[in-house]
């Protein structure tokens, strides 16, 4: 059984049910959300029919180099995303998460293809560029939530950290409690999420490949895989973009710098 | 001791200090007065790094202070903030976890020197086992005393330490710090039981320190 078309008139009809949201809205005054939610939608239709498009070519063509340029492309674009996000510096920071992303990225995905999916050919672009690109989007979420709050809670209890300094610990020893606050918060998320899974909702990508005609027992076992893999791609990559960043966001006398945020808050 | 030489430091662009130096002696008491905004707290802040200097340098024992030597200078240096800065859930995992840094691996938590030292400032034992979010002002500077004295360092620097205390206990803590003669002590104080006591020298800093 395979996913049956959704015809052209059924999608307006859906794109429909964004009325309601939309009258409300406007009922009580939020008009700056109706333009932000027609601009969203917009940009979602396009960017996804788009992506849609350039998927199918590169599934038939089974191109290597724009395999590889796409997963590239989509580590950078995440890597940007993340800094901007945490309202950080990003000629500062760009480079120190991009290196954490593809790290993680490329552990997880030889992992993956060596030990759990290993009927898939590595650059068989279902694999690297559809889950691929799924990890990615699940780490990047937590590395905004980890490297966001690492930074927000030195700077906010920046006194506190000089006065660690100065009692003697290392530079290590006085982040380390800021890098676990840090992670803790990066992955709750996903842990609350694999706790209520099956229980309060059935997953996308579930949804998805059930809808699609799997058996439901092979959709858990991906969905238990991506599960797995999300969790431990978030917390590697939140790790590692905090301690790649360290080095500069600090000065040699352990100070943060000043020039570390963005500033636009 | 420790020599400020030729310093430059300036905040927001505004100059705080300009060719300021200054030798301090061991054993030295130096108490620093001026007005709000002088650099009393930044002049405190560049002997242990965490505060920079834009030009001279800063020697500790002979040691100039720069990346490789500012851990090493730490050590040697016991600071209590302005703003009291103790952290973690109660006064007992403050103090313990102290004592887990690695420069202070030497040293043991002893259970009885702290209640001495709890005594000598005037505080009740069961303070021990309080959240550190309920502590008074008071409180919380005296237990960040009793924290610098375990480390058993010999060079002092105490910011406002007796800021929120009552005069007996001005008097006494005062006295404590200023009474060892083998520690060199610099502290920022408005209090006469400092500014008044024989054994100090008093600095007092202009609105712009430019070379003394």
């Amino acid at each position: 059984m395979e996913a049956s078309d959704i015809p052209l008139l059924s999608m307006v009809l859906c794109l429909f049910l964004l009325i309601v949201p939309m009258a409300i809205c406007y009922a009580v005054g939020l008009r700056s959300l109706i333009s932000d939610t027609l601009l969203a939608v917009v940009r979602m239709l396009g960017q996804l029919y788009l992506v849609a498009l350039l998927l199918k070519y590169i599934f038939t063509s089974h191109n290597l180099t724009l395999i590889t340029a796409w997963i590239l492309l989509m580590i950078v674009f995440a890597s940007s995303t993340v800094v901007n996000n945490c309202n950080l510096n990003l000629k500062l920071f760009f480079a120190p998460v991009l290196a954490s992303f593809f790290l993680t990225l490329f552990f997880l995905l030889v992992y993956l293809r060596l030990f759990v999916l290993q009927e898939y050919d590595f650059f068989d672009p279902r694999f690297l560029i559809v889950i691929g690109g799924m990890l990615l989007g699940n780490s990047l979420r937590c590395t905004v939530i980890g490297l966001s709050q690492f930074y927000a809670n030195l700077k906010k209890s920046h006194r506190q950290y000089l006065y660690t300094l100065s009692l003697g610990a290392t530079h290590m020893e006085a982040v380390i409690p800021h890098i676990k606050t840090s992670l803790s918060a990066a992955v709750r998320p996903t842990i609350a999420t694999m706790a209520s899974m099956g229980i309060v909702f059935i997953p996308g990508m579930m949804t998805g490949q059930i809808l699609g005609g799997s058996n439901p027992i092979i959709a858990i076992q991906y969905q238990v895989m991506i599960m797995v893999s999300i969790f431990v791609v978030g917390l590697l990559s939140t790790a590692l973009g905090i301690l790649f960043s360290i080095k500069i966001g600090f000065t040699p006398y352990g100070i943060l710098r000043d020039n570390i945020f963005s500033g636009k808050e | 001791m420790i020599n400020f030489n030729s310093i430059r430091v300036t905040f927001n662009g505004l100059s705080l200090f300009d060719n300021f130096s200054l030798r301090i002696g061991k054993g030295q008491k130096i108490i620093i007065t001026g007005k709000s905004g002088t650099g009393k707290s930044t002049l405190l802040k560049l002997i242990p790094g965490l505060a920079p200097v834009s030009s001279g340098s800063v020697t500790v024992d002979s040691t100039v202070l720069c990346r490789k030597t500012v851990h090493d200078i730490r050590k040697k240096i016991s600071y209590v903030s302005q703003g009291v800065d103790i952290f973690g859930d109660t006064v007992q995992s403050f103090l313990n976890r102290i004592f887990t840094f690695k420069a202070n691996s030497h040293l043991k938590f002893d259970t009885e020197k702290i209640k001495d030292l709890f005594d000598c400032f005037e505080l009740p034992d069961v303070l021990m086992k309080r959240n550190i979010d309920d502590l008074s002002g008071g409180e919380k500077q005296r237990v960040a005393l009793v924290a610098a004295v375990l480390l058993e360092r010999h060079i002092f620097l105490l910011d406002e330490p007796t800021a929120s205390l009552d005069v007996h206990l001005k008097q006494k803590v005062a006295s404590y710090f200023l009474s060892n003669q083998g520690w060199t002590v610099l502290a920022i104080s408005h209090d006469r039981e400092w500014l008044h006591d024989p054994s100090a020298t008093v600095l007092k800093l202009g609105e712009h320190a430019h070379g003394s």
